[in-house]
């Protein structure tokens, strides 16, 4: 009876001390994919990585078609359930100094613009600030030539010393890399309201999974 | 022989495993108790654990279990339970040497994006040494005593970079040296200033110099370098010091008055007119709402804030709808910067313009808003300010002005889109068609006339202005409807009655109106009561009494006034009685949210004047005419002329000068008169227009350079709280140097240039390499549900191995530890900011037992093992008799 008591108590004993042990929130398991930044003096660097669900569709621009135009987007996804689409859109702005940087805030009024009518209760901006970019994320619900319309909106820049290792870095070979590397960036998903919500996890996820290939440098 | 014989067996007695026992109890209890009574672990961690001597009771007890195994010899079976415990405990023992001698035990600190493959040795003391032009950085580790000071050592680095440690203290505080180093203020390209004590604060303040900031003819700056113990009353001295007050007639602009500040400051009270001059400032929020306010017959009139949105504008201190009071009030004074010292050595830069506008940037213990690093840091540091001065003029008239054209812009704006205008300002419009008046310019004109009335309506009996006269002589009331005119006719009877009244205190309407048998004052005493929170509750009652008048008008008996015979001033009266009821007033239309706004609406004021006088320069004939007629004349000019070119040239120049691409491209006639016709400001605002150059002139930049400077204290008993400071000699074969280093503790600060800038130096922890890279995606606080308390902390990281560059990605939260299969273990030790703010940081634990899977887990399961086997076998057991 005694030995049977014991090995109850060590048993408990392991239970309480297993229970201690706290898994974090599991990742995403979707693989990354990269994404080129525009043309500079004729190359494209592959700049970004995200991880993209299996059932987007993936739009990237031809490699003979000129990005320059930063209204074009580098890269594009498509979200199609039935007659419903719901597009993505990733532009990048490259700068050569930080006072040329859009700030974020500038970015979402042209969003909350495109809205023929913005519902307010329902639109919201709330700071970000992941894989070393800070900026806005906006939710806004309205309506868009006469359809009900939700957009989600990442404007994101890095942070001001990340910039400025990238501004002025040791390592001047990459410095055409850099350039793109600093680069202000926004991903923008719109569509019709219902399926947005549907979808506004998913999103996200793939939003907050938007990262330089490249490691920042840093100084010592 | 026999003598080493009782030594073997007292090394593996029992006796000698009790002298360990009680000497490691001993020095544990000692431990606690200078950990509780110093609060500092590493204060205990140095008696107990990181004490050679606790290293020497490890190898103390390593000998008595292995003579205490050994002394068994010959083994028998029997033996075998024991010596598998001792074997076991040797195993840890060893595990636990191997990891004091060779383990690794340090931090990482991450930026989101970033990564690195170092970590920050805790409790290790390096100079770190880079050389201009190399890649390459060295580190050199300073050893310390048993006493805890360091080595005096000499150090050689391959660059012949000889430093010799001269001196050390356990502790000191250091701040960084910015405006005022020792008896000097230092401003970058201009001479040190001497620093005058201020002792009494009733003497004049000494200068300390003069010199022009804008371009060689701007306005000479008076410079003043002093230290004070009452910041505030120097700065009022100071303020005073030199500045006059005028005293304006609003109609004229002719000067009434003009006195020293510090005299009408020392009226006393109840004097005609009394001055308050309020400068609170404090180190932490710096000015807080400076204001100059102004008494009369101890009643207050009006307030003139010295800094925001609202700088130098007479805020009219009876209802601010009543507009301006018929005087106004400026400072004029010669610009001022002033470097302050206060009793705890912070530093505050202090800015007063020839206006009297106030500016102030504090450097609280050498904390800095801004870095200027020349040359990476080798030619050294400055820190910089910018002073919000433009060299155009911004007083108090130009900010009216401004305010003023923005309006007219906007009502331009809305002729232009077509957006339907309110009734009254239609009505307006169109007697401006009929009398050739610019409406927007009238409109404007009007509206600023009708505020310096202070009056609710505009009173009949002040003369407008001769541009306006055409256009109200031209009000036509017939298209109005009839109970509309009745409602303006009644305001105008009502408040010309209850004016004498009101005059003696505008805040009391229900009061005069119940005393003038007001029938409807029933009402109007119940919505005043609904609305007492309310803080524009003195406008409301007198805008619920037009509303009233307006809502009665159809039951309001005819006043029979002959509409046609009106003098101007008479249709102005009606017209603002009108506007009145659409709430339209420039007290209510125009306001600047921010310094950054108003400052925007100068600059496109004062370009625009300078646009103004540029067309009437060029159109020569068609000077002093409205923006719409020489638009109409620009548009009519061929597009190649001599004219077209000059035009768009300047209104190319208005485009870059407010920052506007489309503009400063525009080149055919129809789109320059459009450009016109909305910029162009109204005639009598085109003269004394800016200089070219006032918008040319860089802004007031001040820039100087930065040091630190150390003060030895006495050191603290926590000895995390501890900085060290070192005194170093320097030298190479050109130059030689004494500087002093505090310990920067977490490695990241700045590292200072010497040796005339040919190396940079800072006095840090060790680094080490380790065999793996860690790159930060993201870190993030998770709270509990709808609360603000963190539940958990979580970063997500790529972890690559260097040796075989294959990599991980991992997730460590709080309790979920990352470990590689050679031992090395990261923990997430903090997230800073908690929020989305910011780029985060964190900082990582390393730990690294090199002896683990070797030597300590084996060793525990060969314990484990022996124990069992001595509960099995029992072999010390007593046979049964």
């Amino acid at each position: 009876m005694i030995r049977y008591s014991n090995m109850i108590v060590a048993i408990s004993l392991s239970l309480i001390l297993c229970a201690c042990t706290e898994n974090p929130s599991s990742p995403v398991a979707f693989p990354m994919q990269e994404i080129k930044g525009r043309d500079y003096e004729g190359k494209r660097f592959a700049v970004y990585r995200v991880r993209i669900p299996s059932s987007w569709i993936r739009k990237d621009p031809l490699p003979e078609e000129s990005l320059k135009d930063t209204t074009k987007a580098i890269c594009e996804f498509l979200i199609i359930k039935g007659p419903e689409t719901i597009r993505i859109a990733i532009h990048n702005f490259a700068s050569e100094n930080a006072d040329q940087r859009i700030p974020p805030s500038a970015q979402v009024a042209r969003w909350q613009r495109q809205f023929e009518f913005l519902i307010p209760s329902e639109s919201m901006t709330v700071p970000q600030a992941f894989n070393g970019f800070i900026g806005l994320k906006f939710k806004g619900i309205g309506q868009v030539n006469q359809a009900e319309t939700m957009v989600l909106g990442w404007s994101l820049q890095l942070g001001n010393e990340h910039y400025r290792m990238l501004k002025s870095p040791r390592n001047l070979s990459n410095s055409d890399l850099y350039k793109e590397m600093r680069a202000d960036v926004t991903i923008k998903a719109s569509g019709p309201k219902a399926l947005m919500e549907e979808k506004e996890a998913e999103i996200a996820r793939f939003a907050r999974s938007f990262e330089l290939i490249e490691e920042i440098p840093t100084r010592s | 022989m026999k003598s080493l014989r009782s030594l073997y067996h007292f090394l593996g007695g029992i006796r000698f495993a009790l002298i360990l026992i009680t000497t490691v109890a001993l020095f544990v209890i000692v431990g606690t108790f200078i950990e509780s009574l110093t609060q500092s672990h590493r204060y205990a961690a140095l008696f107990t654990y990181d004490n050679p001597l606790f290293a020497a009771l490890l190898w103390g007890f390593f000998i008595n279990i292995l003579f205490a195994a050994t002394r068994r010899w010959p083994f028998k079976q029997k033996h075998l339970p024991f010596l598998t415990t001792h074997l076991g405990l040797l195993m840890i023992l060893a595990g636990v040497l191997a990891k004091h001698y060779f383990g690794v035990q340090g931090s990482m600190s991450l930026l989101e994006g970033s990564g690195s493959q170092e970590i920050m040795e805790t409790d290790t003391y390096a100079i770190h040494v880079e050389k201009k032009n190399s890649d390459t950085s060295l580190c050199y580790l300073l050893h310390k005593d048993w006493k805890g000071a360091f080595h005096s050592e000499v150090i050689k680095n391959p660059d012949d970079l000889t430093m010799r440690l001269a001196k050390f203290y356990p502790h000191c505080t250091e701040h960084l040296a910015t405006w005022i180093k020792g008896s000097h203020a230092f401003i970058n390209g201009l001479k040190p200033m001497p620093i005058y004590p201020v002792t009494n604060q009733e003497d004049e303040l000494p200068i300390s110099g003069k010199a022009r900031f804008h371009h060689p003819e701007g306005d000479v700056w008076e410079l003043y370098a002093l230290r004070t113990e009452d910041l505030e009353k120097t700065l009022a001295k100071l303020y005073a010091q030199n500045a006059y007050l005028e005293i304006r007639d609003r109609f004229s602009n002719k000067l009434i008055a003009k006195q020293p500040l510090h005299q009408q400051l020392q009226l006393p009270d109840g004097t005609l007119l009394k001055c308050h001059l309020s400068l609170p400032f404090s180190t932490l929020e710096e000015f807080q709402h400076p204001c100059l306010t102004v008494t009369a017959n101890t009643q207050l009139q009006m307030l003139v804030p010295l800094n925001e949105a609202q700088a130098l504008l007479n805020l009219n201190h009876t209802p601010s709808q009543f507009g301006n009071l018929s005087w106004s009030l400026d400072i004029s004074r010669p610009p001022l910067l002033a470097i302050l010292e206060d009793e705890f050595e912070d530093v505050h830069l202090i800015a007063f313009d020839k206006d009297g506008k106030v500016w102030s940037e504090s450097f609280r213990k050498g904390n800095l808003d801004s870095l200027v690093a020349y040359d990476d840091g080798f030619a050294g540091y400055t820190t910089r300010v910018e002073l919000p001065f433009t060299s155009y003029k911004t007083g108090r008239q130009e900010r009216e002005e401004a305010l003023n054209y923005q309006l007219a812009l906007q009502l331009r704006q809305a002729l232009a889109d077509g957006t339907e205008l309110a009734p009254p300002l239609q009505m307006l419009q169109h007697a401006c068609l009929k009398s050739h008046a610019d409406f927007s310019d009238t409109a404007t004109a009007f509206l600023a006339h009708w505020n310096t009335t202070n009056s609710w309506l505009y009173p009949a009996d002040t003369p407008l202005p001769s541009q306006l006269i055409g256009a109200f002589s031209q009000l036509d009331w017939k298209q109005t409807p009839p109970h509309i005119q009745r409602a303006c006719e009644w305001s105008l009877k009502l408040f010309e009655h209850i004016h004498p009244e009101l005059k003696k205190n505008p805040d009391d309407l229900l009061g005069v109106l119940k005393r003038n048998h007001w029938p409807l004052i029933e009402a109007l005493e119940t919505e005043s009561a609904q609305n007492k929170g309310s803080t524009n509750k003195k406008n409301f009652n007198y805008s619920l009494l037009t509303l009233q008048l307006f809502a009665a008008s159809e039951i309001l008996p005819n006043l029979s006034l002959d509409q046609e015979a009106l003098k101007p001033e008479m249709q102005a009266s009606l017209l603002s009685a009108y506007l009145r009821a659409y709430d339209i007033h420039l007290s209510d239309m125009i306001q600047a949210s921010s310094p950054q706004e108003m400052n925007q609406r100068l600059l496109h004021y004062q370009a625009a004047k300078l646009l103004g006088a540029h067309l009437d320069l060029i159109l020569g004939p068609l000077k002093g005419l409205s923006a719409s007629q020489q638009a109409a004349f620009i548009a009519t000019l061929p597009n190649d002329s001599a004219t077209t070119k000059e035009i768009a040239s300047s209104i190319n120049l208005f485009g870059e000068q407010i920052g506007n691409p489309k503009i400063a491209a525009i080149k055919e006639p129809t789109q320059l008169a459009k450009a016109a016709a909305l910029y162009i400001p109204a005639p009598e605002n085109r003269l004394s227009p800016p200089l070219k150059s006032d918008f040319d002139s860089p802004p007031i930049v001040l820039e100087t350079m930065i040091f630190p400077v150390q003060k030895a204290t006495l050191p603290s008993k926590k000895l995390e709280d501890n900085f060290p400071k070192i005194t170093l000699h320097v030298n190479n074969k050109q130059r030689s140097q004494s500087l002093s280093l505090a310990y920067e503790r977490t490695g990241s600060g700045l590292k200072w240039p010497i040796l005339d800038g040919e190396y940079l130096i800072r006095f840090q922890p060790q680094f080490k390499a380790i065999p793996y890279r860690v790159r930060l995606r993201q870190a993030r606080q998770i709270n509990y549900a709808n609360s603000s308390q963190p539940y958990s902390f979580e970063s997500d990281l790529i972890i690559t191995d260097l040796r075989s560059n294959s990599y991980v990605e991992k997730t460590i939260s709080m309790n979920n530890v990352h470990e590689t299969w050679d031992g090395y273990r990261f923990y997430l030790s903090s997230i800073a900011p908690p929020n989305e703010t910011a780029v985060k940081h964190i900082q990582i634990i390393v730990n690294y037992d090199p002896a683990k899977y070797w030597l300590t887990y084996p060793g525990a399961l060969v314990l484990s093992c022996g124990i069992l086997m001595l509960f099995i076998m029992r072999p010390y057991r007593r046979p049964k008799p």
